[in-house]
């Protein structure tokens, strides 16, 4: 069986509840992801607008065969590289604070990657420690920011994920993104 | 805060969030009752409410990219979409094959997409298609096919490279410096040869350079190179620059808006020599302001070779399969200097071309000293001589027509003179010289058409200009027949339009006739004029103005007898004599006078051989020579003389596999193989050997397909194809076969109905077509008459064939009634009209 048919294989089980297939995928997707990373490094297009996710979605259309699956497995697919997404974003970010402070000579791999990558808009590590908080807190709201913000899900998508209603999801990204605000900003002068 | 206190806060908040901005403070008092707190909590983090709109919505989110990916298109143009495989500054490159299945060969196809649609973008592309299609090369990716969706989105497709990019490639297979440098300089090789074709590619960078499993680089993206072309002024030159460049890469006159040149690509490969050897740029370039970025990259000087490699990790030294202080004692001394050569500010002191860096390089390699000298020495060396160095003739008058450009108000004030001449010689390489090397290219058709018309143009202009000047005529007239021969002379690959190729070969002979009755004993001049129009003459005769192009021919011939016999051993009065020969025979075959024809071709086949005894080693020559066998062969099949029919073929057939196999890019040579494959299948299918017919059919099909795939836009290759497709057919029915003869017939008219969307104006075509469904009714009918087809099929297959008869006979009508149908092929239309009736009877 070729990878690709393989891993949608495997795809479709965990969605149909084998949750040991999520064990089987993770070390393939994590591996594929950092061979796309690499490559899209060494390959110095800062005419790309590359984007971490678009890592995420060149290994989606690496691992997975497209004819046999639908939105639905999509976004499983999408859910699960949320947490991975997270990481490499964050990882990321450390690792150009890094590079800020040894300066020039080691940077320059460095600054390739952050002029390729969009500039998020808010400090990933300081939301990232907020949206452990909130985890803490309420365990399904952190992960609905997690699908939304890391992993670009939709409404309907984060649904199908976490077998919530868009409604729920909808509720909990709504109130979750102003508690993270706040976090962030400080107490609100009033 | 606890989870439960987060959990009654939430509650509250949705609420609030749900409800219209007028409402919220009632539900604030309805949900919170008197919990001042709460409400006071609540309150709080809805102040945050346009904040997290902005900076923290589902839009600006990192992982926003993958939703907001527009889907990929299942299909473009003829050619179905396998999957993205990157976007670029120019729009989305996907992986994708030919969708119709007639060729499966997997191709890059790129799309510009309509968010980043603009003017200057759709017209650089515009320009990107037509460049690369001059482009030739093992080291660039070649353009296949190109054309706009139907959205109206421009696409083109272009050769799929599967490889890495120049760095990772290096890197991962450990290349030290010595080889390294090899690559490169396979790299420096393509570019010069763009050089020569005036093409500059302004974007060079690693990305751009892939190099396949086999270790060949081969370079992406010549969307930012231009043809130094003459519709396009200084503006354009200038304009064009700025935004599209890669800043790391960007020369400083890049950088600054000024206009690009030759020099300017071979300061971008010293950036990607730098950092392919040391592991690192040899600057840092800023983001943010371009200003700040022009400064940076026109004044700091790069960290010198060897020092950046001493200095550099150990893990670059280990890619290099070294260690930090032998690269930097390999790369100090010799490469520092060609590399700063290469990288210097002023142009003027850079390498005068390409191939001059490359050249340095290969004599570091073979350990001779380099032409580049240290700092110090190269002010005190003359900056003049280096300016006035001696280069390549066609990369010199590149710089001549950027230069011309750039300054054009200067050069047309002071050195008119100068100029006329320059730009005449430009046009005369560009029509005679350039397009002689891409002539026999695989797409190279509308190309060329496109580089020899703008080349008349300005030759036209000089023209008017210049009054008198008889050579500069001749230049024009031959340069229409150049476009005439492009745009649709039957027997070189062609447009297929034959109205404007008659339209070019009349103005070409005007203009020789004019200048022959100036000057009539020069004898260059004279066959000049005698080539035209015995080509205006085939031109007559294939646009079916039969009179008008006996009368031609006739004269030609005379002439040419004439002038053979004033000088029996010289190669052009054979040509000459031969030509005339040909175009007389062709008429008479055409009528279908063939028991006349055939000394004519005798006698071409003659010559044919006494010229390649003149010239061995002249491959034109032995093609002329096989030519000469299959148009005899032709006339001898024809009048039922098989087996000399079947020897001469074989002839041809030896002659030109062996030329195909001394040059198997040679498209040209593929298609005159094929009609050797294609002619003996005719006269073996005549003498009974089906089996041995349908083989040779099959192998002539084969080579038309693979020239067609080639080159969509060569009418000659599609036209074959068809052909090959109609003869299988019929040879299938001979057979007995007849479900894949159907098959092959109804294959043929698809194929018979696009040609004649193409060239409406082509007899022949038109006869093709009709006598496509002529063979599929002859098909039908031998159905129909099969024993144990049942009787209701019959009636069905009788009742096609009848249709398909008429339909081949209002082709056949129509022509009769436009006046170009040859006379006698006016049967064809008594035997049409047979057909209907005996399938009208037998229906009955």
């Amino acid at each position: 069986m070729s990878a690709p048919q393989e891993f949608t294989q495997l795809l479709v089980s965990w969605r149909n509840g084998d949750k040991s297939a999520l064990d089987a995928m993770t070390p393939v997707l994590y591996t594929e992801l950092r061979k796309l990373a690499r490559h899209l490094l060494a390959a110095e297009r800062p005419d790309h607008t590359l984007q971490p996710t678009a890592l995420v979605h060149e290994a989606y259309l690496r691992l997975v065969d497209q004819r046999s699956v639908d939105w639905k497995n999509r976004a499983h697919f999408m859910g699960m590289a949320a947490t991975m997404m997270r990481r490499i974003l964050i990882n990321h970010a450390k690792a150009h604070k890094a590079a800020k402070r040894e300066g020039y000579a080691d940077a320059i791999t460095l600054d390739d990657a952050l002029g390729v990558f969009t500039k998020p808009q808010v400090d990933l590590l300081d939301l990232d420690q907020s949206l452990d908080r909130l985890t803490k807190l309420d365990p399904q709201q952190g992960k609905v920011v997690e699908l939304r913000y890391f992993g670009g899900l939709s409404i309907e998508e984060t649904a199908e994920v976490m077998g919530i209603s868009p409604a729920t999801v909808k509720r909990e990204w709504g109130t979750a993104r102003l508690w993270l605000i706040q976090q962030l900003e400080g107490p609100a002068v009033q | 805060m606890t989870p439960e206190r987060w959990g009654e806060i939430k509650a509250v908040l949705a609420g609030v969030l749900e409800t219209d901005a007028s409402e919220r403070s009632a539900t604030l008092d309805r949900l919170c009752h008197d919990d001042a707190e709460l409400r006071r909590e609540v309150e709080a983090l809805l102040s945050f409410e346009t904040k997290a709109d902005a900076v923290l919505n589902s839009v600006v989110a990192p992982g926003a990219a993958l939703r907001t990916e527009t889907p990929a298109p299942s299909a473009i143009g003829p050619y179905r979409v396998l999957r993205e495989i990157g976007h670029g500054g120019m729009g989305v490159v996907y992986l994708g094959e030919r969708a119709d299945g007639q060729f499966r060969k997997q191709v890059a196809i790129k799309l510009i997409t309509s968010g980043r649609h603009d003017a200057g973008l759709e017209r650089r592309f515009r320009r990107e298609r037509q460049i690369l299609a001059q482009l030739e090369h093992s080291g660039i990716a070649r353009l296949l096919d190109g054309g706009s969706t139907e959205e109206g989105q421009p696409y083109f497709i272009m050769e799929y490279i599967e490889g890495q990019g120049l760095l990772e490639y290096c890197d991962s297979h450990k290349l030290g410096v010595t080889e390294r440098l090899r690559l490169f300089r396979e790299v420096c090789d393509a570019v010069a040869y763009a050089h020569r074709q005036l093409i500059v590619h302004r974007d060079l960078k690693p990305g751009n350079i892939l190099v396949t499993a086999q270790g060949t680089p081969k370079l992406l993206d010549f969307g930012l190179g231009q043809v130094l072309e003459a519709g396009e002024g200084a503006e354009e030159i200038t304009q064009a620059g700025f935004p599209m460049m890669t800043p790391a890469y960007a020369s400083p006159e890049q950088a600054r808006g000024e206009p690009y040149t030759v020099s300017s690509d071979v300061y971008s490969l010293g950036v990607i020599l730098y950092e392919l050897l040391a592991g690192r740029r040899p600057y840092k370039v800023p983001t943010g302001s371009y200003i700040e970025l022009a400064r940076v990259i026109s004044e700091e000087e790069p960290v010198a070779l060897g020092q950046a490699a001493g200095s550099g990790t150990a893990e670059a030294a280990e890619l290099r399969s070294s260690t930090p202080e032998r690269l930097r004692r390999r790369l100090s001394g010799d490469l520092e200097r060609i590399v700063a050569k290469a990288l210097a500010k002023d142009a003027r002191l850079r390498y005068g071309g390409v191939p001059e860096l490359a050249d340095d390089l290969r004599r570091h390699l073979d350990g001779r000293p380099v032409k580049a000298r240290p700092a110090t020495l190269r002010y005190r060396a003359g900056k003049l001589l280096r300016r006035h160095r001696v280069m390549l003739p066609a990369v010199a008058a590149a710089l001549v027509l950027i230069l011309s450009f750039a300054a054009a108000t200067w050069w047309e004030a002071r050195r008119a003179e100068r100029r006329f001449q320059q730009v005449r010689s430009l046009a005369h390489a560009v029509m005679f010289e350039l397009d002689d090397a891409i002539a026999k290219l695989p797409g190279s058709t509308a190309a060329q058409e496109l580089l020899v018309a703008r080349a008349l143009e300005y030759l036209q202009s000089l023209a008017r200009d210049a009054g008198n000047d008889a050579g500069l005529q001749r230049e024009v007239a031959l340069g229409y027949e150049r476009v005439g021969i492009v745009q649709g002379y039957a027997a070189e690959s062609n447009l297929g339009r034959v109205p404007a190729a008659l339209a070019s070969f009349q103005k070409a002979e005007e203009i020789l006739v004019r200048l022959v009755a100036r000057a009539p004993s020069d004898r260059s001049l004279r066959h000049d004029h005698f080539r035209v129009s015995n080509e205006l003459a085939n031109i007559y005769g294939d646009s079916g103005q039969f009179q008008k192009a006996t009368d031609m021919v006739r004269r030609n011939l005379a002439q040419a007898e004439a002038a053979f016999r004033d000088e029996p051993s010289g190669v052009a009065s054979m040509q000459a004599l031969i030509a005339a020969n040909y175009s007389m025979a062709d008429l008479l075959t055409n009528q279908q006078k063939y028991a006349e024809a055939i000394p004519l071709r005798q006698r071409g086949l003659e010559l044919a051989r006494k010229l390649v005894e003149l010239q061995p080693e002249n491959a034109e020559a032995e093609r002329s020579l096989a030519l000469a066998e299959k148009r005899l062969a032709g006339l001898l099949g024809v009048s039922l003389r098989y087996q000399e029919c079947r020897d001469e073929y074989e002839r041809a057939r030896a002659i030109d596999e062996r030329l195909s196999a001394g040059n198997p890019s040679n498209m040209r040579a593929k298609l005159d193989l094929s009609f050797d494959y294609s002619d003996l299948g005719w006269v073996m299918a005549r003498m009974g050997a089906y089996t041995e017919a349908l083989a040779s059919h099959r192998r002539a099909l084969a080579l038309r397909e693979e020239a067609a795939q080639a080159d969509p836009n060569d009418f000659r290759a599609a036209r074959s194809v068809a052909s090959s497709t109609a003869r299988i057919g019929t040879v299938l029915r001979r057979m007995g076969d007849l479900d894949a003869a159907l098959a092959e017939s109804q294959r043929a008219i698809v194929l018979t109905e696009d040609l004649a969307k193409r060239s409406a104006a082509d007899w022949a075509t038109v006869e093709e077509r009709a006598d496509a469904h002529s063979d599929l009714a002859d098909t039908l009918v031998a159905l129909a008459a099969r024993r144990g087809t049942p009787a209701a099929r019959q009636q069905e297959c009788r009742a096609r064939a009848l249709a398909e008869y008429q339909k081949a006979l209002a082709l056949y009508e129509d022509l009769r009634d436009k006046g170009v149908l040859p006379k006698a092929h006016e049967r064809y239309i008594t035997e049409l009209k047979e057909n209907v009736e005996k399938v009208r009877r037998a229906a009955q």
